[in-house]
């Protein structure tokens, strides 16, 4: 068996975007998923608390920490959420998002505006029961993964059902309440298997072609893996939620790398803080160490940009982790 | 099929012992048996964990969110759906005696960690308990241990500790310390601190951690409670849970809170138990057991002091015992489901801010609970809830009363409601009230679907007027 060199992946920490903002402020409030569209553009969904009356929205942004606006809110009325759980652009640049309580798809146009939704509860195909991870494919369908009924699902972008696949079980191709997906250039389709501690990668038919996790805290191992990317040297990036991290494996399931968090102060948080400098810059003087506030909290969703950013939704720090590859 | 004397027994458990339970986990308990069923109480491991994955996936605020409410709301989910009853109603007893408050701690999270230990060890060994307690950092920062130095003692964590927490100032007259060993005990603790945490601006709250500092700590030679030596922390933790003090003061408490009220706190130093012979059996316990609150707990769920009907219904039900328990019999709220600040909401408006007791005394109990406000709130949360006939447990029961038949007398009614809602027990004057209502609406059916759903809401009427009832607030 020849062995072949394969690139290790390095990591180099970039900016955070965000803060905790209550919903009339600049910031996030549990960022639980977040989309990367063309020229830096990014959609961030925002969880926050039903006992806020503005306290689900997804905020426009750029990657260079610009505020650009929110749309949304708390409810069960159209263009509102209840426990919003993955975001996904299409070719066009419509926001598909997707309610595990509401069962159902919220699509807006690119400035937020909403313009309709979709999904039925059952376990027939075409319905399912808490939508959770969505990512468009090649062709501009959709892939719902259908957590409660433990099976990928592809729509047309209007809600018509083309097919599915796996079902409840620990085996190979079988799923366990999946969170996360995503799709890569192949159509090759990787979900976070998230009550089986792994990540499975499947053809674009469907079909079984690899896992990867063991459950655990160590190199390699995961508990609850919730997101998942690809980037386009077929590297692996799991959002480890249960091990508050985020690894990277390489394309034969292999691990290659681990980010634990090196948050620093973001452009949003240095305003919050200097609206009271007294209070709050001092106590922050006084603290010890601040490795803590650096590392990843509760992260949740994850998105690759063009330009080779890795980021990472952080719902316990409320805020995005920006890193960048570099290649050695 | 369980007798009707059995499940009323059982029904007095899983009310005093947990949160109340359905007919239907009654009758399975009451089958099971109730020596086998405190066993089980006794042993949560022995039960599913709670599904804190599934509940911070669809939560998230419940792990990391920055005040108050959301932690509330996540105890109050925990108390509604748990497979473990007792060891939240211990933790909810413990913090009930281990008063703490978000009021001055202001680290939501940092509370939350303190009602995780509550859990762990709430029926474990009081010794450990008191240890834990003692590192505690919202406890720490509460009664300002980070500010008991070494020559510039702060007494008031060693004060609360001898007064609130652990032997009370007094029993049968006299007092149980001195002065001096309140001074002592802050000594002993000094270099007892925590780390300064993270601000929570701008990315919310970190946890703060125990922090031991040798160099804070004095070490001189002390007397305490009569003992010599260079006591530490965990010297005075020993020494106190030696004490008879001790033992009376924690049965005392157990009994207050599983089995009849006793007076307030401050007045036991001159008063003494309600039924002394019953607090001798727990005290005994807990110096049998070298300090196990488990084995306290199981001499008092067996005894028949526990057991007698004059204490069954004689105990005014916390706001936290009322909520969970009307929920746990709505069958609402079992599994994770957005807007359990609703719920959770409604216990603070009867009195009750749970992770924000008033003062380091905590609530006061048992009459102290019903104001006028606070009882219209009692009355309108319990009758909301079982009036509604879309929550599974009320259609269950709604399910149960028509399988009976398709005519009922309006007794029979009556009765097979107070049963399945409890069973309550109310004097003949209520029971004859009620029957008087059910007559008013003309003859009960259930035969066909015009009548089935004229009976539920019938049901569903009655229900609520139980609810209202003095007797439904009663444990």
């Amino acid at each position: 068996m020849s062995t072949q060199a394969i690139a290790s992946p390095s990591y180099r920490y970039s900016h955070t975007i965000g803060n905790a903002a209550a919903g009339g402020q600049v910031g996030f409030r549990h960022p639980v998923d977040v989309a990367a569209g063309k020229g830096g553009l990014l959609y961030v969904l925002n969880s926050s608390y039903e006992f806020q009356e503005d306290g689900k929205w997804v905020v426009r942004c750029n990657v260079g920490e610009d505020y650009l606006g929110k749309f949304g809110g708390n409810g069960d009325g159209e263009g509102q959420f209840v426990w919003p759980n993955s975001i996904a652009l299409d070719q066009q640049g419509c926001v598909y998002i997707t309610d595990e309580y509401l069962h159902r798809i919220s699509i807006f146009d690119c400035g937020g505006n909403f313009q309709g939704r979709w999904g039925t509860l059952g376990d027939d195909p075409g319905e399912w029961e808490r939508p959770a991870g969505i990512a468009f494919d090649g062709d501009d369908h959709l892939l719902v993964a259908d957590s409660l009924n433990h099976r990928i699902q592809r729509y047309t972008k209007d809600g018509r059902f083309l097919s599915q696949f796996c079902g409840f079980g620990a085996g190979d191709g079988q799923l366990n309440t999946p969170w996360g997906l995503t799709v890569d250039r192949q159509g090759n389709i990787y979900v976070a298997d998230w009550r089986n501690d792994r990540v499975q990668k499947f053809d674009p038919q469907g079909r079984f072609l690899l896992k990867l996790g063991v459950p655990g805290a160590g190199d390699g191992h995961l508990k609850r893996p919730s997101g998942v990317a690809v980037d386009t040297q077929g590297f692996i990036y799991v959002v480890d939620w249960g091990n508050d991290r985020v690894q990277v494996f390489d394309s034969q399931g292999r691990f290659a790398a681990k980010l634990l968090g090196d948050a620093g102060m973001s452009k949003w948080g240095m305003q919050r803080l200097s609206s009271n400098p007294e209070s709050m810059l001092e106590k922050r003087a006084q603290a010890r160490s601040m490795e803590a506030e650096k590392r990843f909290y509760q992260p949740v969703g994850i998105d690759l940009d063009r330009e080779g950013h890795v980021i990472v939704a952080e719902s316990g720090r409320h805020r995005l982790q920006i890193y960048q590859k570099v290649l050695t | 099929m369980p007798m009707v004397n059995d499940l009323a027994l059982m029904g007095h458990l899983m009310r005093r012992a947990g949160f109340g339970a359905g007919r239907e986990e009654l009758e399975a308990r009451a089958a099971k048996g109730y020596a086998a069923t405190v066993d089980e109480l006794l042993h949560p491991e022995q039960q599913p964990p709670f599904d804190d994955d599934l509940a911070y996936r669809y939560i998230p605020y419940f792990r990391t969110g920055t005040g108050i409410q959301g932690y509330q709301c996540y105890w109050m989910h925990r108390m509604i759906s748990t497979k473990r009853p007792l060891e939240e109603k211990m933790a909810l007893f413990w913090h009930s005696v281990f008063a703490t408050g978000f009021s001055k701690v202001e680290n939501a999270p940092q509370m939350n960690r303190q009602l995780q230990m509550l859990r762990q060890y709430g029926m474990g060994n009081f010794r450990t308990l008191l240890v834990e307690m003692s590192r505690d950092p919202a406890m720490i920062f509460w009664l300002d241990n980070c500010e008991n130095h070494k020559g510039a003692p702060n007494e008031n964590w060693g004060r609360e500790l001898l007064e609130l927490f652990t032997m009370g100032v007094g029993m049968d007259g006299q007092a149980n310390y001195s002065e001096d060993d309140v001074k002592v005990a802050a000594r002993a603790f000094t270099g007892w601190t925590m780390t300064t945490g993270l601000p929570r601006y701008p990315y919310g709250e970190h946890f703060n951690t125990f922090e031991y500092r040798p160099g804070d700590h004095d070490d001189d030679e002390k007397t305490f409670l009569g003992e010599q030596g260079r006591f530490n922390g965990e010297d005075v933790v020993d020494i106190i849970c030696k004490q008879p003090a001790t033992a009376r003061f924690i049965s005392r408490h157990l009994y207050n809170f599983f089995v009849a009220d006793e007076p307030q706190v401050p007045a036991w130093q001159n008063t003494p138990p309600r039924d002394p012979a019953a607090i001798r059996i727990l005290e005994q316990a807990y110096f049998d057991s070298h300090y196990d609150i488990r084995a306290m707990l199981w001499a008092l769920f067996s005894s028949e002091f526990f057991k007698a009907s004059n204490v069954r219904y004689a105990k005014v039900k916390s706001p936290a015992e009322l909520v969970a328990g009307v929920m746990r019999l709505a069958g609402d709220y079992t599994s994770a489901k957005p807007y359990i600040h609703t719920i959770s909401a409604s216990c603070n408006y009867m009195g009750q801010e749970l992770l924000n007791p008033p003062t380091v005394e905590g609530w006061h109990t048992g009459k102290e609970w019903i104001d006028s406000g606070a009882l219209v709130e009692r009355v309108n949360f319990a009758a909301d809830q079982v009036g509604d006939l879309a929550k599974p447990g009320v259609r269950r029961m709604a399910e149960r009363l028509a399988a009976w038949g398709p005519a009922l007398t309006a007794a029979h009614l009556v009765d097979r409601c107070l049963e399945l809602i409890g069973p309550v027990r109310v004097p003949p004057s209520r029971r004859a009230e009620l029957i008087t209502y059910v007559e008013h609406g003309g003859p009960v059916r259930c035969g066909n679907q015009a009548e089935r759903q004229a009976f539920d809401q019938r049901v569903a009427r009655l229900l609520q007027l139980i609810v209202a009832a003095p007797e439904f607030q009663l444990n």
